[in-house]
């Protein structure tokens, strides 16, 4: 069940047919269950045990680090970008812990600056729908879910720093609140990375980066939008430091009134047969607002310590369906995600052993309707730490260690819980006769009273061909994957399970990549295959007590090919063109299902067998013009034929860059969906027609 | 296309009207029931209501019998269908809406009604008026904003509402009130149709339906719910002569669902309730409630997982179980004889929750 329908589910119309006093004797049974885990001698010993293994590795951490120093930095470092689908070289430490060497065989994907401009003040939604084989299920702006190759949305794990951000009660993430240009890049693995994330990341990850430019003096980028439907975005990121100590102050407010003419399939007309009147979608405005505050110090060209809070505030009003927006006793429902994000890390890159360690924390309080007496509230602390060294110019390892404490606060939670998780896990890369690399990945997880599997993961690249200007890599890929159950998925009362097993997947990806690159043309081509298999995929039915229940309800088998191509053609000095496609073919399948109505071998709802999309940007000089276009298949939205048509949305933009003295300044002018196309993404919610954008980015003093 | 659907799935009503009226004959009742009609709820604003139709007679079941004729799905999540003068009505929920279709054909000739009707669960008919129980809004934050909803039939519009606190959900008529079974407070509500006033029957628990016997006194499904536990819940046996509950039928488990969780058979010897067997997990089942003894006696089916409501064929007796195991494939029907021995079973739309016998 998503997060729509968990979000509902205290509705009386989701909950019939309930003998009290059997759930009430159920929800305590639960709550002895939680307290004979929670028992203060056994949580005591369980939380000193994890405490003290965190500790015994930060003492290692300690051990290896003293002394010795090294020079060894391998181009495996300085390139690792090459190893992914886009290049982009940047020129600054990005914070980000991601290190694709450890990752060989896997699919990883960096958005452009220029993507990233051309999204402005939208959310990672119209990121990953414009320009990634990635389907992004959405309403009209307040809600959306990422599904990677057919997987579910909490098979996703999205990182700030060292933090994962999903909620801990849905296991997820909204992809409507993630603004994109709050941050320095964003960046993508397709596929399985439990080994190298922890629980949850069955699909892939995405990573929020930001970039440590130990600016000298202040800096100020401000960025304003105004657009179709009360659209208007303010964003300002300043800048202060002197080179050593660095301040970096984001702040940004996203509206977005949503009221947008659509054709209202929900009210045919049965007296003139004048077929579907006009409507204006009603209550179903977005404001969000978001503040990041970074504070950097280095003591050396390779040690630093940095602190980072993101404060968000995010409200949206649910958008009611076709149906319900004809309703006249409508009434807004409004839902409001407040999260407290806190990351502090000290990096020491100096030594032959590299090492960081960081700790934070992230609160989380949702409101349903802004009802306070059903609040959910999370909060989690984390800490980790991790070693890395090379062995020679070829290869390397890193360790780790990563501990949280997490306490719920949720109306329909028995009190009192808390939950303890510790990773540890290890990398290790070599690569041979300058061709073939290999990566391996373990990882153990220990969550209180909850078995979670030994997760190792193993890749390949190979070097097939080298010549001068060009390379084709073939790469593969096995891994394992899992996710414990959701805090929700466990001890939601009533229906949640605390008995649920964890999701056990198994992945494989094979791919070729090929790769040219002269002084006028870089090309780069990819082709992946995958094929992932899980079982105990967790869900929520209508069980026999009359209520929702969570349970390990089907086994999934998701395979498909996804293709992902970019080119970059300099033409002149003062004209170059960039183009990239995209095309996913994915077959996401019940095989086996606990539930007997369940159609075995159909495809899962809301995952489209094709979607693509392509992208052309031309510049000339100061000017740019550029046009993207997404093709989203057919999907069904249940298992009784139930089908949304397939679409394709075209987006165009121009911009126009000019320097006056220290301020750069780039004006742009954007129209989406061009053809004002009538399409839904979610079933019976509508989705807005052509719009307008226009825009300001002013950056002074601009030095990086 | 659409037309030549419309026209088969048309002659098929007829034709099976036909052969049930020849059947009925044969059987010497004074009423046939031609066509039954299974009333699919969805899922809650994810996939609308729709209409499956089945043919007693051949053992045929066509799904999205609405959407054929009509061109076009339903667009509300109807909690209950009610045949009244010829016409079919539905109490639909988001879109809120009252909409009727030509008993026979399935035809929509009329927009739904909207003024006025907020929430609708049930229905009831007396002369030209169709009383409708409307929950207001979110009944569950606010008790106080449900009321009844007078109906004319022959203008369709509401010409009153009248306002009835704590939720009303089911409604029958005897002699001359109407009865509301109140779902957010413990009683049920007496209306006397000539002036429209309340009065209120105390019971132990929150109260879900209705069923009239021939005395025209009423059983009354008394449930517990997620937010109001009910120490007695079961059956309740209402004197309207009396106004008072005369007998109470313990069944611990019995459904508190939304949907048609009893019926009379034929002869109206047995009540066959939805509801568990009160062990832990509950296991779903029908239970055959004996009018004469006042006792649960047996078990039609049990362990029924996703077990959603029960229907009466009203003139063979047969037993309709309706089945939801979630709310995005199809449900089932399964047809039981009164032994209890299977007969057939069919799938359905998504969450059938009621069968309506439409007489000729």
């Amino acid at each position: 069940m998503g997060w729509e329908g968990l979000r509902k589910k205290n509705k009386p119309e989701d909950l019939p047919n309930i003998n009290f006093h059997k759930l009430r004797e159920k929800s305590f049974e639960i709550f002895r269950y939680l307290q004979h885990r929670n028992s203060s001698n056994h949580r005591g010993t369980y939380c000193l045990n994890m405490l003290r293994l965190f500790w015994v590795f930060i003492g290692l951490v300690a051990f290896f680090s003293t002394g010795w120093a090294t020079e060894l930095s391998t181009w495996e470092d300085s390139i690792r970008h090459m190893d992914r689908d886009t290049f982009v070289v940047h020129e600054v430490s990005v914070v980000s812990s991601v290190s694709g060497k450890y990752q060989a065989g896997t699919k990883q994907l960096e958005i452009t600056e220029t993507q990233l401009n051309t999204v402005g003040g939208g959310n990672l939604t119209d990121l990953l729908s414009r320009y990634t084989p990635i389907y992004v299920k959405s309403d009209a702006g307040g809600l959306s879910t990422i599904r990677i190759r057919g997987t579910s949305p909490d098979h996703t794990s999205i990182f700030f720093g060292g933090l994962n951000i999903n909620s801990l009660t849905l296991g997820q993430s909204n992809a409507s609140n993630i603004p994109v240009n709050l941050f320095d890049d964003v960046y993508i693995q397709l596929g399985s990375s439990s080994a190298e994330n922890g629980s949850g990341s069955i699909g892939g990850s995405i990573r929020l980066g930001i970039h440590r430019n130990w600016t000298e003096g202040f800096r100020l980028d401000a960025y304003g939008e105004a657009g179709s439907f009360g659209r208007n975005n303010e964003t300002v990121k300043l800048y202060a430091g002197n080179g050593k100590w660095e301040l970096v102050t984001r702040f940004r407010h996203f509206g977005l009134k949503n009221d947008f003419p659509f054709l209202n399939l929900a009210s045919p007309d049965f007296e003139s047969d004048k077929g579907y009147s006009e409507d204006i979608q009603r209550f179903a405005a977005v404001k969000n607002y978001d503040f990041v505050q970074e504070a950097a110090y280095r003591f050396s060209e390779k040690s630093y310590v940095e602190a980072k809070l993101w404060i968000a505030n995010n409200r949206h009003q649910a958008q009611p369906t076709m149906p319900a927006n004809i309703s006249a006793s409508l009434q807004p429902e409004e839902y409001q995600d407040k999260s407290t994000r806190i990351w502090t890390e000290y990096r020491n890159e100096q030594g032959k052993v590299r090492y960081h360690i960081g700790a934070g924390g992230v609160m989380d309080n949702a409101v349903n309707a802004m009802v306070d007496t059903q609040s959910i509230k999370t909060k989690r602390f984390v800490t980790e730490a991790e070693i890395e060294q090379n062995f020679n110019l070829n290869g390397g390892y890193k360790a780790g260690a990563k501990y949280k404490r997490i306490s719920p606060e949720v109306y329909a939670y028995a009190s009192g819980y808390i939950e303890e998780h510790l990773d540890v896990y290890a990398s290790v890369y070599q690569q041979f006769f300058h061709r073939l690399k290999v990566s391996l990945n373990l990882r153990q997880q220990w969550v209180t009273a909850f078995n979670a599997p030994f997760t190792p993961s193993l890749g390949t690249d190979y070097l097939l061909l080298n010549r001068s200007h060009s390379y084709v890599k073939v790469l593969g890929n096995i891994s394992r994957s899992y996710r414990i159950p959701t805090f929700n998925d466990r001890f939601w009362i009533p229906g949640g399970n605390p008995d649920l097993k964890p999701e056990n997947g198994l992945n494989y990806e094979l791919g070729t990549r090929y790769a040219y690159c002269s002084n006028a043309l870089a090309v780069n081509v990819g082709v992946q295959f995958f094929y992932h298999d899980v079982e105990n995929w967790l869900q929520w039915k209508l069980g026999n007590k009359g209520y929702w229940e969570a349970s390990n309800e089907l086994h999934v088998i998701s395979k498909g090919i996804e293709f992902t191509s970019d080119a970059t053609y300099t033409v002149s000095r003062n004209l170059t063109l960039k183009s990239g496609l995209n095309y996913t073919f994915n077959q996401a399948l019940r095989v086996a299902s606990q539930s007997q109505s369940d159609v075995i071998n159909s495809q899962l709802e809301y995952v489209p067998e094709h979607i693509g999309n392509l992208w052309v940007e031309a510049a000339y000089n100061k000017f740019g013009v550029m046009a993207d276009g997404a093709f989203t298949g057919d999907r069904t939205y249940n298992q009784v034929g139930g089908t949304l048509d397939a679409y394709t949305l075209v987006n165009a933009s121009v911009f126009y860059k000019m320097n006056v003295k220290s301020v750069a300044m780039r004006y742009f002018a954007a129209v989406q969906n061009i053809f004002n196309v009538s399409y839904q993404n979610q079933f019976l919610y509508a989705m807005p027609g052509r719009s307008f954008r226009v825009g300001v980015r002013l950056q002074f003093n601009n030095k990086s | 296309m659409k037309t030549v659907s419309k026209i088969i799935l048309s002659l098929s009503v007829i034709a099976l009207f036909a052969s049930s009226c020849k059947k009925e004959n044969n059987g010497g009742g004074e009423v046939g029931f031609g066509n039954c009609y299974i009333l699919n709820y969805g899922s809650y604003e994810n996939t609308p209501s729709s209409i499956s139709q089945y043919d007693t007679e051949k053992d045929i079941l066509t799904n999205n019998a609405y959407e054929a004729i009509n061109s076009v799905a339903m667009t509300s999540n109807v909690q209950y269908a009610y045949e009244y003068d010829g016409n079919i009505y539905f109490m639909g929920n988001v879109a809120d809406q009252v909409f009727f279709v030509n008993k026979e054909t399935l035809e929509q000739t009329k927009n739904g009604i909207t003024a006025d009707i907020v929430k609708p669960r049930y229905c009831v008919g007396s002369g030209n008026y169709l009383y409708i129980s409307c929950w207001g809004g979110k009944i569950w934050d606010d008790v106080s904003l449900s009321y009844i909803a007078k109906f004319n039939i022959t203008t369709n519009a509401v010409e009153k509402k009248i306002a009835l606190p704590g939720g009303p959900e089911g409604l029958a008529i005897a002699n001359g009130k109407l009865y509301a079974a109140l779902n957010y407070d413990n009683k049920v509500a007496v209306m006397d149709l000539a002036n429209e006033t309340f009065t209120y029957i105390e019971t132990p628990g929150v109260n879900s339906y209705f069923l009239k016997d021939k005395k025209e006194n009423l059983y009354v499904s008394m449930v517990s719910t997620w937010g109001a536990p009910n120490p007695e819940a079961g059956l309740g046996y209402i004197n309207t002569q009396t106004d008072e509950i005369t007998a109470k039928y313990a069944l611990e488990g019995i459904s508190s669902d939304y949907s048609s969780i009893m019926q009379f058979s034929p002869d109206e010897s047995s009540i066959y309730v939805v509801g568990t067997d009160g062990s832990w997990p509950p296991v779903g089942g029908i239970k055959e409630f004996d009018v004469a003894s006042g006792t649960f006696t047996r078990d039609i089916v049990s362990g029924v997982t996703g077990i959603k409501a029960v229907g009466v064929n009203p003139v063979t007796g047969d037993v309709y179980c309706f089945i939801a195991e979630n709310t995005t494939a199809a449900g089932k029907m399964v047809i039981y004889n009164e032994g209890g021995d299977s007969i057939t079973s069919h799938n359905t739309g998504i969450t059938p929750s009621m069968a309506l016998f439409v007489s000729e």
